[in-house]
């Protein structure tokens, strides 16, 4: 068992090696780098001249390493992060890409926590109605919603509920985690429902994504498990239906569902991204993609890293589980 | 070919299609049809000596709550805070005069700050934010409400200064007496140190360099109050423009000295750019609010400025506001925010934004109100006509060579029909044609001397053909029949931004538009601003929007001659291969020439007339539209001068005097102040 | 019993696959997951039909399809979802790229069967009148009811090219003197109408093809994994492993960069097709893999290895029909994951560009905030995915309980 541990965990490192350098030299494929960027700025923010414009940018070139070949400054960033843990510095925001990360990360995973619990909770409870009432009212209720769900697309949906809430009912709380007489305050149960006033769209849409996937799991599961023998007996010694349902389809239903929590993180992170992006709420997705645009390379080789790390690390424990319920994957 | 093309104009008859040679089935040049009128109200000028003077008063106040502070010892009084000699502000020509004080200004930025070391480069966030914290020698933008009396830069930390008599110096006197947000005097140590340990120093990336005046320019420290340029050209008046934000804006010496490597062996030069983080407020500041709470990505708290440099013409020190916010965001955000009312100001330059913007202000309950300024943003179709740079195969400079035609430049500026263009953007008076080069709602702007060349399909037609492109295979798109791209489809990559949704639309218009003349033009978003892509010199067409010196031309003459070799930058050699320069750039770069010797500015307009008329009539580059902008505040305020531009001289942040805005007493409430009876550095 | 439990944990692997990268598609796989002691038993049967006697079991899929009303409903929108993509120039009442600069920014014109002349199978428009409001600029229109505009039926319009050859005949074509958009107009005038059903071509292509090349890899590569084992399963799940993690929004952004600086946009088209692909044939390798192991432990796989078929004979005769449902299945559902991926490239700016036309590409208005404030109608292509989403679904859902060996 060990040995199998071990031989998954290399080739987890390896693989994260692998696309760590890949997605490195992706994203120095387009043109120019975040020299190129601040120098965009100080034309057009500052006016300043091409001349002098280009010299600040060649400045910063030279004093971030810019300058070097891809694979030096690759091996200088992964060089760093294995000894140091040091992701290297942001150079938009000029402070470490760990104390960005850190900050934005807490957020970004408890706005995903909450999506996924409302996803897994509303998702699994449709997916129990529709089984149980198949090709019913609640059933068509319930498949609508997962399929509107999944279907309208997520920047969709966030572009029209930023359109109301912006343009239609002025809604104060757009935009930003807190309203600005509680960003420096310490928590309060104040604060927490002015978080909620103002992550709510990111959380519904994110939800409702979420959702569908849990209710046509759970609908299919539940609908073979009820087929099952002993969920027949269970009825022939007379137990009520929804004990039937609840107590003994509902659980054995529920199994690869659980085995999904492994890899729900990346997927929920990355509805995020799509919605937070568009909502401006500070958290990973926008600072990725305003690093992507803004060549801040650190930033985003480092959310990659991360994002991808997680990734593994859920089907490697998604395995782990696996071999632990079946000897056999581990022997072959 | 001149004359051939006058005659064509005077025609003005639409032929159809002939065949190649027939040069009188031309249209064009005319002039530039009028645009329609803006709902701009009337813009009042004011005579340079109104707007603002330099002069001691008889008496100074603050508000209260400050009083308080100084009479509780925590302050010394308002007038031992003021320069000698304020800067006095003169209320009588605001729209709303002398104001109140009190109440909160809020921000939105899409920027983060770097920190707080200007001296070193480092910008404090953009949208409002730099241009709070860092104060020049001069001040250029409100110039844009100057009247045409007398148009120059007005006073800032330089209160006054004159040339030698050769032309040759510059001798500036600065503020006497005047101190930084922490108390600590401001002297003309803080310039020299700017000048001789960051800009002169070449591992401090200082936005300026040595050269940036002209090469071999000097600066001396004459007294504690006075400095001295020596410029190698004479009366290098561009020059005092270049004293203005963002170029020359000193840091607080007392504090940067001792981290600079120079004076402190423990520093390093990265030491030093990173030393003043952001989180470390109070920041240190000459400006009208310093900063005093930061929260990574959230808010920025700035308080008003006790030893703030102005007063109005009763003797109040200014800022009227007491408190500005910033809430850390996104750029898109800025315009959604303040329409919904949660945040103050907003630049509103996306124009497919500006109906909800107008019908917004239209409501009885808006929050808002619009102050539409001139047409002063621009776009543009930019045809790379470099040699030297780039697209160093044959096939590359079979491409370069037909953008360097000005047939072929002709053919795609007659191809467009910038009246749909406009229109497709927003729908109404906001948008006009675009003939390129200075834009034409501007101070030099002189109609009769463009070369205006309109829409006609038919005309590009022609002159396609007359360049010897035929479409061989019936696709729809002619074919090259000659050179190393013979039998190729007339391909052309367009380059644009696809962070902005107003390129991306133009893009979609220019590619249908070359389209029905059978040039294809490929489509080539970039996800970032276009300037990664331009020092590529890997493009041949691209859309990008004009900046400042098309408004403004003295703040910036490089945009419009290949003077040096990395502009303009449709036309880029290498520093080793400089442009091969056609004749007429030649007489452009003699006409900017020109132009930064000549003191006179009646003359100085002629020239940039002849300049323009060399610009337009060889399509040096290729207009698309000009776009009105508006300025979005929240009805609170006072003092916003209507026909404020959102880009002249500078952005309106620094353009609007946001020091001079004040909010009526009984309207203050309705933004709380996070940080009430706060100063920097001074504890209640 | 042993063998054939670790068979269905293999499967569960698979499932598990799918529902990390998309969400549909994963829940048959992960099903064979819950405790079931007849399981093995119920599963044979189907799979010994389906390798001896294929005809009868597809009749059986057919008949099990038609009861389902929703399967059919999906299958009608398919079907007409094709047609219209196949026949969309004639369908167009407008050149999709003719420009109106007169006309543009016009909301959709209702069409009227009943006139002044009475009934009448073709439908007419009344001409929209613009005026402005001098407050908001906003535009105001008002239909002059007075004029009627008519279709002609199969009448003559604009030039275009079909298998080959040049038509110009349309089912209803325009006035020529009459603006008759009945979605209405675009920022340039050009026929929304004629624009989506154009840009339905594109986008069902690009699925199509995307579908195509991703499911063949896919089950490639899956059954190769899956059936030789060792070494070469080793690399290939390496490889899987890779494009699984690898991060698609950066991909996306750099592929613009990739793309040679005067690809035509068909060439941008085909590319972007390319890498679609490449990243979503990996989650059904996978699942594929999982089948061929459970499958190749089958007794009567193990007893033609045993009677010395070859490789390729028993790839192709006997694991192949048995993963071919599930691949079906895998296929519709993909589908509209492709229409919805297609639309976000576009929404970003990376996807299919001008001048040709898809879904994504006219969905990328909504932008524009304007278009959602003044001129909703611009946002049509939303309602268009959302059926071609629902088609393609309800499709493939009934699809899999019509072929599903485990359901009933």
């Amino acid at each position: 068992m060990i040995g199998y541990l071990v031989k998954r965990a290399l080739s987890a490192l390896g693989l994260l090696f692998t696309i760590s350098i890949v997605s490195f030299m992706m994203l120095q494929i387009p043109d120019g780098d975040y020299a190129s960027y601040a120098k965009a700025l100080a034309i057009s923010q500052g006016g300043m001249s091409q001349q002098d414009a280009e010299a600040y940018a060649q400045d910063i070139r030279e004093r971030y390493g810019l300058d070097k070949p891809v694979l030096v400054q690759y091996f200088t960033w992964a060089g760093n992060i294995v000894t140091h843990g040091d992701f290297g510095p942001s150079f938009s925001y000029n402070k470490p890409v760990s104390a960005l990360v850190g900050e934005r990360l807490p957020r970004t995973l408890a706005i995903a926590l909450l999506c996924h619990l409302l996803a897994t909770t509303f998702g699994v409870s449709l997916g129990i109605i529709a089984a149980t009432q198949k090709h019913r009212m609640g059933d068509t209720i319930a498949s609508t919603v997962a399929f509107l769900g999944m279907t309208i697309p997520r920047f969709f949906m966030a572009l029209v509920i930023l359109y109301y809430l912006a343009f239609v009912v002025r809604w104060p709380y757009i935009g930003s985690l807190y309203s600005p007489q509680y960003v420096f305050a310490p928590f309060s149960p104040g604060k927490l429902w002015d978080f909620l006033l103002h992550v709510w769209p990111a959380v519904l849409i994110a939800t409702l994504g979420g959702l569908a996937y849990n209710a046509r799991v759970m609908r299919g599961n539940l609908l073979d498990v009820l087929r099952q023998p002993y969920v027949e007996a269970a009825r022939a010694k007379g137990l009520k239906e929804s004990t039937v349902i609840l107590k003994h389809a509902v659980p054995n239903a529920l199994h690869p569902l659980v085995m999904h929590q492994g890899v729900i993180l990346p997927y929920m992170i990355s509805g995020e991204l799509e919605v937070a992006i568009i909502l401006s709420i500070p958290t990973i997705g926008p600072l990725m993609f305003n690093a992507l645009t803004q060549q801040d390379i650190n930033v985003t080789s480092s959310i990659l890293l991360l994002l991808s790390a997680v990734l593994l690390l859920g089907n490697f424990l998604a395995d782990v589980a696996l071999a632990l319920l079946d000897p056999r994957i581990r022997l072959s | 070919m001149k004359s051939v093309l006058k005659s064509a104009c005077c025609l003005a008859v639409l032929t159809l299609a002939a065949g190649p040679g027939f040069a009188d089935n031309l249209v064009g040049p005319t002039t530039l049809p009028a645009a329609p009128p803006l709902p701009t109200g009337d813009v009042q000028k004011v005579d340079y000596d109104e707007l603002m003077s330099v002069k001691a008063l008889d008496h100074y106040s603050e508000p209260d709550w400050v009083t308080k502070l100084v009479e509780a010892g925590k302050l010394p009084p308002v007038q031992d805070r003021l320069p000698t000699k304020p800067i006095v502000m003169n209320m009588d020509v605001a729209p709303d005069g002398v104001g109140v004080y009190g109440g909160v200004l809020r921000h939105v930025t899409g920027g983060r700050p770097e920190g707080w070391n200007w001296d070193a480069g480092q910008h404090q966030g953009w949208g409002g934010l730099t241009m709070t914290a860092q104060e020049c020698l001069v001040s250029t933008g409100p110039m844009w409400e100057l009247s045409d009396k007398k148009i120059e830069p007005l006073p800032d930390l330089a209160t006054s200064w004159e040339w030698s008599k050769d032309g040759h110096q510059l001798t500036m006197h600065l503020l006497e007496g005047a101190k930084w947000s922490d108390g600590q005097p401001f002297s003309a140590d803080d310039v020299m140190f700017y000048w001789n340990d960051n800009v002169l120093d070449p591992q401090v990336p200082a936005r300026i360099t040595g050269d940036t005046l002209g090469k071999g320019t000097t600066l001396e420290k004459v007294d504690a109050n006075t400095i001295r340029f020596t410029f190698p050209q004479a009366f290098a008046v561009a020059n005092l423009y270049k004293l203005a934000y963002l170029n020359f804006c000193p840091g607080p010496e007392h504090i940067l000295k001792p981290l600079h490597p120079k004076y402190n062996a423990d520093a390093t030069y990265d030491s030093y750019v990173k030393a003043l983080k952001p989180e470390q407020v109070p920041w240190v500041t000459m400006g009208p609010w310093v900063v005093t709470q930061y929260s990574p990505d959230q808010y920025v708290v700035a308080r008003r400025n006790p030893y703030y440099f102005k007063v109005d013409n009763k003797g109040n020190q200014l800022p009227y506001l007491d408190e500005v916010q910033w809430r850390l965001s996104t750029w898109e955000d800025r315009d959604v925010q303040t329409l919904a009312g949660n945040a103050d100001w907003t630049n509103m330059e996306n124009p497919s934004i500006y109906l909800q913007g107008v019908r917004g202000a239209q409501d009885k309950n808006s929050p808002n109100k619009l102050y539409w300024g001139p047409r002063s943003l621009n776009w543009r179709l930019e045809a790379n006509m470099s040699k030297t740079c780039g697209a160093q195969d044959a096939d590359g400079q079979a491409i370069r060579d037909l953008n360097r035609k000005l047939d072929f430049r002709r053919a795609l500026t007659q191809a467009l029909d910038r009246q749909a263009m406009g229109q497709a953007l927003v729908r109404g008076p906001f948008t006009a044609p675009y003939p390129g080069g200075i834009n034409p709602e501007s101070g030099v702007f002189n109609t009769d001397a463009i070369a205006y060349y309109p829409y006609s399909p038919e005309t590009s037609k022609t002159l396609l053909a007359g360049l010897g492109f035929k479409d061989t295979d019936g696709d729809g798109i002619l074919n090259w029949t000659s050179g190393p791209l013979a039998g190729q489809n007339l391909d052309l990559d367009l380059h644009f931004t696809s962070q902005r949704t107003t390129d991306v639309a133009l893009a979609d218009s220019v590619v249908a538009m070359l389209h029905e003349v059978g040039i294809r033009a490929v489509p080539k978003p970039a996800p970032t601003l276009m300037d990664p892509v331009r020092d590529s010199c890997e493009w041949s067409l691209m859309i990008d929007r004009g900046d400042r010196s098309y408004q403004v031309p003295i703040t910036n003459l490089d945009t419009f001659a290949p003077v040096t070799y990395n502009v303009p930058v449709w036309h880029r050699g290498t520093p080793d291969r400089p442009q091969e320069l056609l004749p007429f750039e030649k007489k452009l770069v003699e006409l900017v020439d020109a132009i930064r010797a000549e003191p006179d500015s009646q003359k100085r307009t002629e020239l940039f007339s002849e300049l323009d008329h060399v610009f337009t009539e060889n399509v040096y580059q290729i207009g698309l539209i000009d776009a009105s902008s508006a300025m979005i505040v929240n009805n609170r305020f006072k003092n916003v001068v209507p026909g404020t531009p959102v880009l002249a001289y500078q952005f309106a942040e620094k353009g609007a005097m946001r020091e001079r805005f004040w909010i009526p007493k009984a309207e203050q409430s309705a933004v709380p102040e996070l940080q009430p009876g706060v100063l920097p550095g001074i504890s209640k | 019993m042993n063998k054939r439990d670790s068979a269905h944990s293999d499967v569960a692997i698979g499932g598990l696959e799918v529902t990390l990268g998309d969400s549909v598609a994963g829940d048959a796989p992960s099903r064979a997951t819950a405790p079931d002691p007849d399981m093995a038993s119920k599963a044979r049967a189907p799979l010994e039909a389906a390798g001896s006697k294929p005809e009868s079991h597809w009749r059986l899929v057919t008949r099990r399809f038609l009861r389902s009303r929703s399967a059919i409903m999906g299958a009608l929108l398919v079907l007409a979802l094709i047609m219209s993509a196949v026949f969309a120039d004639f369908l167009s009442p407008y050149d999709p790229t003719l420009r109106d600069s007169a006309n543009f920014y016009m909301p959709p014109n209702a069409i009227h069967f009943v006139g002044k002349d009475g009934f009448s199978p073709v439908p007419y428009v009344h001409p929209l009148e613009t005026t402005f409001d001098p407050n908001t600029f906003a535009a105001i229109f008002a239909s002059d009811t007075s004029k009627e505009c008519h279709f002609q039926f199969l009448g003559q319009g604009w030039r275009y090219r079909f298998l080959g050859f040049e038509f110009d005949r349309h089912l209803l074509t325009p006035a020529a003197d009459c603006a008759m958009n009945v979605l209405g107009t675009d920022s340039l005038g050009r026929d929304m109408l004629s624009r989506i059903l154009v840009g339905s071509r594109l986008t069902l292509i690009m699925a199509g093809l995307v579908v195509a090349v991703s499911i063949t890899i896919g089950t490639l590569v899956g059954l190769v994994s899956g059936y030789f084992g060792g070494i070469v399963d080793l690399l290939l799940q390496r490889v899987t492993e890779f494009i699984l993690a690898l991060p698609e929004l950066p991909f996306f952004l750099a592929l613009v960069a990739i793309m040679p600086r005067n690809a035509s946009p068909t060439t941008v088209f085909f590319l972007l097709a390319a890498i679609l692909s490449l990243l979503k044939w990996a989650g059904l390798a996978r699942e594929v893999r999982g089948k061929t192991l459970a499958l190749s432990r089958v007794d009567y796989i193990l007893s033609a290895e045993a009677l010395g078929a070859g490789n390729a004979r028993i790839i192709l005769r006997h694991l192949l029909p048995n993963i071919i449902s599930h691949v079906i299945v895998v296929t519709t559902l993909m589908i509209p994951q492709i229409i919805l991926a297609e639309s976000f490239l576009s929404f970003l700016g990376v996807g299919v560009q001008p001048p040709l036309v898809s879904w994504g590409l006219l969905l990328n208005a909504a932008k524009d905030m304007q278009n959602l404030g003044s001129y909703p109608w611009m946002l049509m292509p939303v309602g268009c995915i959302l059926i071609a989403v629902l088609g393609f679904n309800l499709f493939g859902d009934g699809l899999r309980d019509a072929i599903d060996p485990y359901a009933n």
